[in-house]
């Protein structure tokens, strides 16, 4: 049963009179690759709001490694190991991407809380000690200037792995569109999450970019040993990525299988095609 | 026994004057705010000018004082335009932060211009009909006439402004700009009007509000705006900000709440303008939306 | 252009501080009232420094600065008045036990006003970082304005409206600038830090900043509470320059939290070294623009002096910055050597 990196239980969530999620659940394997389809609207960014805690479902619970983390904080969420790119690139723009990157990694230094949650529910973890780091920081002692040059080193190797270390002094605002939803994903993989959640990481990509972001994502998800779930519009890219696949229309599950099993589902097509009348 | 009770005639009315005050300044801050989204901090100092125009068209241009009342009403009406054109339109577009920034600026530009214009010692605003003062018994409770102009003149401005927004076309787009500006110039409204429309009318009250707080504490000086003005936003807190019936709920909730613990409680007179800060502080942490409702949270 | 060289960046930072160390201990050549100036223009720029952590680095944005700096002016104030003077002082109410019977040095004094003023600070930041954009705004300004209404009517510890007199003139240009580099070593180096780093990812998206596991709130209260305790230290710096305390709302009331961000809004919201350039422009400027309060003899006329005028003509170039050239002097960014060089070889180049 624990075999489940993410569980989520049945749950709704509504804006005023709108549910955008109906009575969703699913579950994750570890080390699976799962993508989450539906047309426009569907709800599907509104679930990745409330995996990673940005909104809290009116009802139904969301499991991560077997732990209850619905109506938890996102800071928490991210940081007993749950990692996201936005849909609509939400970088710091007006820092450099190496900066975007550090920052990603600034919590795992100061992570008191998540290691005190971890260890309530699971002994194993150990015992967060207090570090007066903030105190370090800024009178520069020995052990701050190691710790910032060791997360300057990590920062630099990820982007390395991204392609992107001849950015890495850049303004993130003066990359191109699909080399920001790249840093993004280097943000994201920097907070060190054991599950990746992409938000549409091929949208605005041309055909060649978006094979390359494929390798990508298998290689990373290859040498971090991440367990990945992402939304995309691009079929040809989930349809080659993922080995499970949700399918989402107004709020609610209408198809859940293999890439072949979703593509000659009934309801799924009709979905597709109704939307694209309307659209 | 009827001591007490004509205490509380006295006090009851003089809640619902220095409510009727509040109440006319909030709608102009929740105007503005439930359209642009920007606290006007400079209303309260709109409010202060209204005043200092009303002694001066009374005092230097002799004009009689419903003529003198009604030009600086005008003028004051005037004065909100022009602040928004030069000051806020500029920003429209800007961090929602930097409007905030300019409208403290243009409070601060308002008080300084006051000193240096009208001078910084405060002047005695005896420019209104002696009259007014007349005393008229309740009871046994001695209540000024005043208070009873100040009651019927805001409850008639509101009957206005509910005509307005209810029954013209600028109303109607005033209505639907607060709900959504793309949309409201898409169905063919002017925008910029619209919103110079908006300033206008909280000036104009404002305005008037100042004008009756000027014969309720006859005294003009350029920070006379300041406690008020925030006081009134803090009103149009507690009912909702961008709720327009939430303002005037506001405003008079704080007038009842300043009047009754003061007369209940005199040794706490010192403290008078701490409670307003504390109800906000109260309601900012437990309702923030105050008591309508209007906003929720913004899209991720 | 041109990169300059780590160590040429130290050998002119320190021939700077040298160069800064010869003017202030010649100071005195200038005349008693320019070198009060002097001493004011650091007061002003650890008000402006520790409000810009605050306002521009952290992104949330507070009114209520003049309260902690009220805060450390009066503890300050209060720590190191001699008893006979408060006896003198306090004739409506006597002052309240222990603060009536002890009288301390100036630095445990300033420094315990940074601390209360800090603690204040986290009080005040608790409940009010809850809330977001302009509701932060109303909230500290109400705060503050509790804290000024609280010292006036206070008698039993402040004095009320009586105000504080005969506070010692301890602050010279020394304490003044040498807390004001302790305030920016401490604040630029936090900046520069990874901490700064969280600071300035909360200013520009919360949401992603908490995304990416940080905890907003107690990023955002750590650098409330430190800009509090410099605010403290620059009120109790103040409180002994200017040697009368009063709660009036035109000395440490909200027009205090205005003129700092004057400064602030010159200088460039989020820099430092903006904020300090911010601060020495407003001390000059307001005190060049008295020339138009006091009267003026031309051949012979008197042009009556207006009172206020200095401030009406400060608030109407506020406003022009905040339209025209929101960015201020220095934008987020930090005045360094490598600036200098490329804005002379600028110059240079236009002139060819
Ligand atoms: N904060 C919010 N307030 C109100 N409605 C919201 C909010 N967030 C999302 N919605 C609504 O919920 C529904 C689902 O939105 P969501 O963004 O989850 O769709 P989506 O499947 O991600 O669509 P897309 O493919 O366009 O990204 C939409 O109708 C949207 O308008
Ligand atoms: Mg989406």
């Amino acid at each position: 049963m624990n075999e489940n990196i993410l569980k989520i239980d049945n749950i709704t969530v509504k804006f005023g009179g709108l549910i955008a999620v109906d009575s969703f659940s699913m579950y994750i394997n570890k080390g699976e690759l799962i993508g989450l389809i539906g047309p426009n609207g569907a709800g599907k960014t509104t679930v990745f709001n409330a995996i990673t805690g940005i909104y809290k479902p009116q009802s139904g619970k969301i499991f991560f490694k077997g732990i209850d983390i619905t109506g938890q904080s996102p800071q928490l969420i991210n940081q007993i190991g749950i990692a996201r790119t936005f849909q609509n690139i939400r970088l710091f723009s007006d820092m450099s991407v190496m900066e975007n990157v550090m920052v990603g990694q600034h919590s795992y230094f100061t992570n008191g809380k998540a290691l005190k949650f971890l260890h309530k529910h699971d002994p194993s973890f150990p015992k967060p000690s207090w570090r007066p780091w903030l105190v370090g920081a800024i009178l520069k002692t020995p052990s701050y200037l190691k710790a910032e040059k060791t997360m300057k080193e990590k920062a630099f190797e990820l982007l390395k792995k991204m392609g992107l270390q001849k950015y890495a002094d850049f303004k993130a605002s003066a990359l191109p569109y699909g080399q920001q939803r790249k840093v993004e994903i280097a943000r994201a993989l920097a907070t060190n999450p054991s599950l990746l959640i992409l938000d549409e990481p091929a949208a605005g990509m041309n055909p060649h970019e978006s094979e390359e972001l494929l390798e990508t994502v298998k290689k990373i998800m290859k040498e971090f040993s991440l367990t990945i779930l992402l939304i995309e519009h691009d079929m040809k890219f989930v349809m080659n990525l993922c080995e499970r696949i949700y399918v989402l229309d107004y709020g609610k599950l209408i198809s859940h299988g293999s890439p072949y099993e979703v593509q000659n589902d009934k309801k799924v097509i009709e979905a597709y095609l109704g939307d694209e009348v309307y659209a | 026994m009827d001591i007490g009770l004509n205490a509380l005639i006295q006090n009851i009315f003089n809640s619902l004057s220095l409510g009727s005050l509040y109440a006319l300044i909030a709608v102009g801050y929740t105007m503005v705010y439930g359209i642009l989204r920007l606290i006007n901090f400079a209303h309260g100092d709109i409010f202060m000018m209204g005043t200092y125009f009303a002694f001066y068209a009374i005092t230097i241009f002799f004009l009689p004082w419903y003529l003198g009342f009604l030009v600086a009403i005008l003028i004051t009406g005037l004065l909100g335009f022009s602040i928004e054109k030069i000051a806020y339109r500029p920003l429209r577009n800007a961090p929602r932060i930097s409007s905030l920034i300019t409208a403290i600026g243009m409070s601060f530009f308002l008080e300084s211009f006051a000193v240096v214009v009208f001078g910084g010692i405060p002047k005695s605003f005896n420019v209104y009909p002696k009259f007014f003062s007349d005393i008229i018994l309740i009871g046994q409770s001695r209540i000024p006439l005043l208070t009873f102009i100040t009651i019927g003149v805001t409850f008639f401005l509101f009957l206005i402004l509910w005509w307005i927004l209810y029954k013209t076309k600028i109303g109607l787009a005033m209505r639907a700009i607060s709900v959504d500006i793309p949309t409201t110039s898409l169905m063919g409204a002017n925008v910029n009007n619209v919103i110079s429309m908006t300033f206008v009318l909280g000036s104009t009250f404002a305005a008037v509000a100042g004008i009756l707080w000027a014969m309720k504490y006859p005294q003009v000086q350029p920070y006379m705006g300041f406690t008020p003005g925030l006081k009134a936003f803090i009103a149009a807190v507690i009912g909702g900000i961008g709720s327009i019936q939430g303002a005037i709920v506001g405003g008079f909730l704080l007038g009842f709440l300043e009047i009754m613990i003061v007369g209940f409680f005199p040794s706490l007179a010192g403290y008078r303008d701490v409670f307003a800060y504390v109800v906000l502080v109260i309601i900012l942490m437990f309702r923030p939306t105050g008591i309508f409702k209007i906003y929720s949270e913004q899209k991720v | 252009m041109k990169r300059i060289p780590l160590k040429i960046n130290l050998i002119l930072t320190i021939a700077f501080l040298i160069g800064i160390y010869f003017f202030l201990s010649n100071v005195s050549v200038l005349g008693d009232y320019w070198s009060r100036i002097v001493t004011l223009v650091a007061i002003y720029s650890i008000m402006a420094v520790s409000y810009t952590l605050v306002n521009g680095i952290t992104g949330i944005f507070s009114l209520g600065q003049a309260g902690f700096i009220a805060i450390g002016a009066y503890t300050s104030a209060l720590l190191t008045l001699s008893l006979q003077q408060k006896e003198m002082s306090f004739f409506i109410q006597p002052l309240i036990w222990p603060l009536n019977s002890i009288q301390i040095g100036f630095l445990p004094a300033t420094i315990i006003g940074g601390l209360v003023a800090a603690f204040f600070a986290f009080l005040i930041g608790y409940p009010s970082l809850r809330l977001t954009g302009d509701y932060f705004a109303i909230a500290t300004l109400a705060f503050a304005e509790i804290i000024r209404i609280l010292i006036q009517n206070l008698y039993g510890v402040t004095n009320g409206t009586l105000g504080l007199k005969g506070i010692n003139p301890y602050t010279n240009v020394w304490w003044a600038w040498g807390w004001l580099l302790v305030t920016v070593l401490i604040i630029g180096s936090l900046k520069y830090s990874s901490y700064g780093r969280a600071l300035r990812a909360i200013s520009e998206d919360p949401v992603a900043a908490k995304v990416m596991g940080i905890d907003v709130f107690r990023h955002q209260m750590m650098a409330f509470v430190i800009s509090g305790f410099f605010a403290g230290i620059s009120g109790a710096l103040y409180a002994h320059w200017i040697t009368t305390l009063d709660p009036r709302p035109t000395s440490l009331g909200v027009m205090l939290t205005f003129y700092v961000l004057i400064m602030i809004v010159i200088g460039g919201l989020g820099s430092i070294t903006g904020a300090i350039l911010g601060a020495i422009f407003f001390a000059f400027v307001s005190q060049w623009l008295r020339i138009f309060e006091s009267n003026i003899t031309i051949f012979g006329f008197t042009i009556p002096g207006v009172p206020g005028m200095s401030m009406l003509i400060l608030s109407v170039l506020f406003i022009v910055v905040m339209i025209f050239w929101r960015r201020g002097l220095m934008g987020k960014e930090e005045l360094n050597w490598q600036k200098i060089y490329n804005f002379f070889k600028k110059v240079e180049v236009q002139n060819e």
